[in-house]
């Protein structure tokens, strides 16, 4: 699991310029990106991962606020990215901010 | 870790059924088993655990025993549940009363729709070296999301056989059933890190899945979403979220009164049958007034508790459930109780025993305790004929105002059980709330089979639980206000012989019924008088000055007394007591009771201060014996139960003490002074 | 104030009164004969200790 002291997500590894690092707590519903750390205790993150919110998981943000609900996608048939195999999860606030992800458009966001 | 096989050593071959949690794992138990199957508990934990028995092949001793383990994400997982699950496939654990050794087959349950996720706990599952048959359910909805999976291919990469099925249509469960008493230890062994494990299950399912053209799950997302938007809304999730209630407390009401009248009907035919049959004695009122009212104040409430559990069962499996548990999370959260608990005090209004049992859906020990603790608060359904006599006696020809104080009770009920749910939280279970994450599953059509199946396990477990101390406290309750035997008081010795030898005037029919009614009278004092000097009628005696405050007389103290055991009784003590009959819904019974006066003869015994009280009281106090039996065995002791009892006992004097005062019963008119 | 002793449906009656009062105090009294785990002994259960990963678990409070 990897950690942060800082809440901004600036562990994540591989900051190529493809994309920005933005808590889950912080997208824009419609927007999607890559789960890429967590900063959360190691039960919630166990189960958080064992759920789907992995590293290299895709989500999309379904909903806004409390709770923020987002699809997680992992694995797909055929090999192409993001389809496929879905469940929804629904997130209080505290833990959204915990979960970073990166996007493709926008400035990193907290 | 070295290879292990299991063999059956005798009886039946025993299959473990393991799965993520919204994979259709109940449905597809139902769909193998139906009926036949046991609910248990897995020793030292509250877990449930279903076992049936499911028809492998032709003969009844192909049959092989299902084992449902709860629904876990991962094996790995520091969770009572995952540590179950585990045990259970090392052969360390087995539910109460079964053999404890290793599973013979696991059979594990993936969702088609989700099977890049749930492929993990296949591998994990896959690693523990057992025979396993894997079943890939919702195939149909797969397939409308335009996926197609190869089964051959999958069975080949899991190195174990797999069935698609659809636990809903029944397609593959057939074969299913007959594979899973032909489980093979897995011929690949799935990588142990978690990045190997992942990366694995990545390559099975892009091997094994195919995609038909563009997927359809686009349409159904967007339908998904914007139904989403409307049910977790601040303001529109909260409306939605009162309208179904309200909807589902209007069915259960409404619809539950036909077949409570229907019970109460053949009860009171059967009592007349024993009256009938047996001649006039102890053994005949044993019967009629301990055993036939003891069943026959389990069974009454039946239609309500099936019909609140088949609703809840259906919602769940709508979809909706889970996000009112978000919805429910904002309410609750302000005292320390979390969404989870809405589904557990919501049952409690039918009976707080399968409400306090549901309570096991809760994750944090914290906010199950507190939802444990104030459960009982809830205005269940045993508590409705107090409400009803009492506020007929307030509110005579006011039915709106009656009414009112009914919604009143259910209102203070809830505030009450809330704000001692923050005083707990604040208190003897302070520590943080846990925040909610909860996987929402799709939403369906929901299957009336699995509601059928679920009400009919939560009946069974109302009948065995409540049922049996329901009747013997009934049994109890008749002994203790059956016996010392008394003369019959002067005023109705008298009455009895005077209506032997009244005047005749000349009418035979005339004299008959004054003769007739004279006996009638006799009989009431009678029955009155030795109520009073039974056992609990000088047990109440003893007890007034304590329940004076609350404006109670001896009368009602004998009442609330039994009551204590289980409300059920106070009306019909009441009516005993008061009316020297046992049926308080009949109209000349409650006329006589509403009429009743204490020993000054003058002051009603159910005065409107009092009757504000009563309604006070009942709605705070703990009458229950089965619900505290059921606490200290879901709070893990006696002494949850002891304060659970203490607690609310106090609230309800404190509580019912202030109505009197405020109410003027305090040298008011109608009052104590 | 008596008792009918006398009577054979007394007993009947108090005998149903004394089971069913034991019944009710089964989980606070030690009645062998109510008891529920002399009932499992009596039937052959075998008791099972619940492990994870090989370890016995301490009796915490119920989860």
């Amino acid at each position: 699991m990897l950690t942060s002291q800082n809440n901004d997500g600036s562990c994540c590894q591989n900051k190529d310029t493809d994309g920005h690092v933005a808590s889950i707590a912080s997208l824009k519903r419609g927007e999607s990106g890559v789960v890429c750390d967590s900063q959360l205790a190691g039960n919630d993150d166990a189960l958080l991962r064992a759920m789907g919110l992995h590293p290299a998981a895709w989500v999309r943000l379904c909903r806004e606020g409390e709770p923020c609900i987002v699809a997680v996608s992992s694995g797909s048939p055929g090999g192409s990215c993001g389809c496929g195999s879905e469940c929804r999860i629904g997130l209080a606030r505290s833990l959204a901010q915990r979960i970073f992800v990166r996007t493709t458009d926008g400035a990193a966001r907290r | 870790m070295p290879e292990t096989v299991s063999m059956a050593t005798t009886g039946t071959a025993r299959v473990a059924l393991i799965g993520n949690p919204n994979t259709g794992k109940t449905t597809l138990f139902n769909r193998l088993c139906g009926v036949r199957h046991k609910t248990s508990n897995f020793p030292g934990t509250t877990l449930e655990s279903r076992i049936g028995k499911v028809r492998a092949g032709d003969a009844a001793s192909d049959d092989v025993e299902l084992i449902d383990l709860p629904g876990v994400y991962s094996l790995e997982l520091d969770q009572v549940e995952a540590g179950i699950c585990r045990a259970v496939l090392a052969g360390e654990a087995a539910p109460r009363g079964e053999r404890v050794e290793a599973p013979d087959t696991v059979c594990v349950v993936l969702d088609a729709t989700n099977l890049g996720r749930n492929l993990m706990l296949a591998g994990e599952t896959l690693r523990r070296r057992l025979p396993t048959v894997v079943a890939v359910n919702m195939i149909d909805l797969a397939r409308r999301q335009g996926l197609a999976l190869d089964r051959a291919k999958l069975s080949e990469r899991l190195g174990c056989p797999v069935v698609l099925v659809s636990a809903r249509t029944g397609e593959g469960v057939e074969e299913l059933s007959v594979m899973l008493a032909r489980g093979q230890v897995p011929s690949r062994t799935p990588p142990g890190d978690e990045a190997g494990l992942r990366a694995w299950c990545d390559v099975v399912y892009a091997e094994a899945g195919e995609l038909n053209g563009p997927t359809r799950a686009a349409a159904s997302d967007s339908f998904t979403d914007r139904l989403d938007r409307v049910v977790t809304h601040p303001v529109l999730g909260l409306l939605t979220f009162f309208s179904v209630m309200a909807g589902l407390f209007y069915v259960l009401f409404r619809i539950a009164e036909f077949p409570m009248g229907w019970i109460e009907a053949v009860f009171g035919w059967l009592s007349g049958v024993i009256n009938n049959i047996m001649p006039e004695g102890v053994l005949r009122e044993l019967l009629t007034d301990g055993v036939v009212s003891g069943i026959s104040g389990t069974v009454v409430f039946l239609p309500q508790i099936c019909l609140l559990f088949f609703l809840i069962s259906l919602l769940e499996d709508t979809g909706y459930l889970a996000r009112a548990a978000f919805v429910t999370d904002r309410l609750l959260r302000p005292f320390g109780l979390p969404g989870h608990a809405f589904v557990p005090l919501l049952s409690s209004h039918a009976c707080a025993l399968p409400g306090i049992m549901a309570t096991r859906a809760i994750p944090d020990r914290r906010e199950r305790l507190a939802t444990i603790l104030v459960a009982p608060f809830m205005t269940c359904s045993a508590r409705l004929p107090v409400y009803v006599l009492v506020t007929t006696i307030l509110f005579r020809d006011q039915p709106a105002l009656a009414a009112g104080a009914f919604v009143g009770c259910y209102a203070l009920g809830m505030l009450a059980g809330v704000l001692s749910a923050l005083l707990a939280r604040r208190t003897i279970l302070r520590g943080a709330s846990r925040p909610m994450a909860l996987e929402l599953p799709s939403y369906k059509v929901p299957s009336v089979r699995t509601a059928l199946l679920t009400t009919y396990d939560r009946a069974l477990v109302f009948i065995k639980k409540a049922g049996t101390n329901i009747l013997m406290i009934c049994i109890v309750l008749w002994w203790l206000g059956a016996y010392p035997h008394v003369q019959p008081p002067a005023e109705a010795q008298l009455l009895a012989q005077t209506s032997g030898h009244l005047i005749p005037t000349g009418h035979p029919e005339e004299d008959k019924a004054r003769a007739d009614a004279m006996m009638a009278e006799a009989d009431r004092l009678t029955a009155a008088h030795a109520k009073s000097q039974s056992f609990i009628g000088r047990l109440g005696r003893a007890a007034e000055p304590v329940f004076r405050p609350l404006g109670y007389d001896w009368q009602l103290t004998v009442g609330v007394l039994a009551s204590f055991a289980a409300r059920e009784v106070f009306v019909s003590t009441m009516a005993v007591v008061l009316a020297g009959e046992e049926d308080g819904e009949d109209g000349g019974v409650r006329e006589r009771m509403e009429q009743a006066k204490r020993t000054d003869g003058v002051t009603p015994v159910f005065a409107k201060p009092t009757c504000w009280s009563l309604l006070v009281f009942f709605v705070l106090a703990m009458q229950c014996l089965p619900t505290l039996a059921v606490t200290a065995r879901e709070a893990g002791g006696a002494k949850w139960a002891l304060l659970q009892l203490i607690w609310m006992s106090v609230l309800a004097y404190g509580g019912a003490a202030v109505a009197f005062w405020i109410t003027g019963g305090w040298g008011g008119a109608g009052g104590i002074s | 104030m008596s008792l009918p002793l006398h009577d054979w449906q007394f007993w009947v009656a108090t005998g149903a009164f004394a089971f069913s009062l034991a019944w009710l105090l089964r989980g606070v009294l030690p009645i062998p004969v109510l008891s529920r785990r002399a009932m499992r002994r009596k039937r052959g259960e075998r008791r099972a200790t619940l492990t994870i990963s090989g370890k016995a678990q301490a009796k915490r409070g119920r989860d």
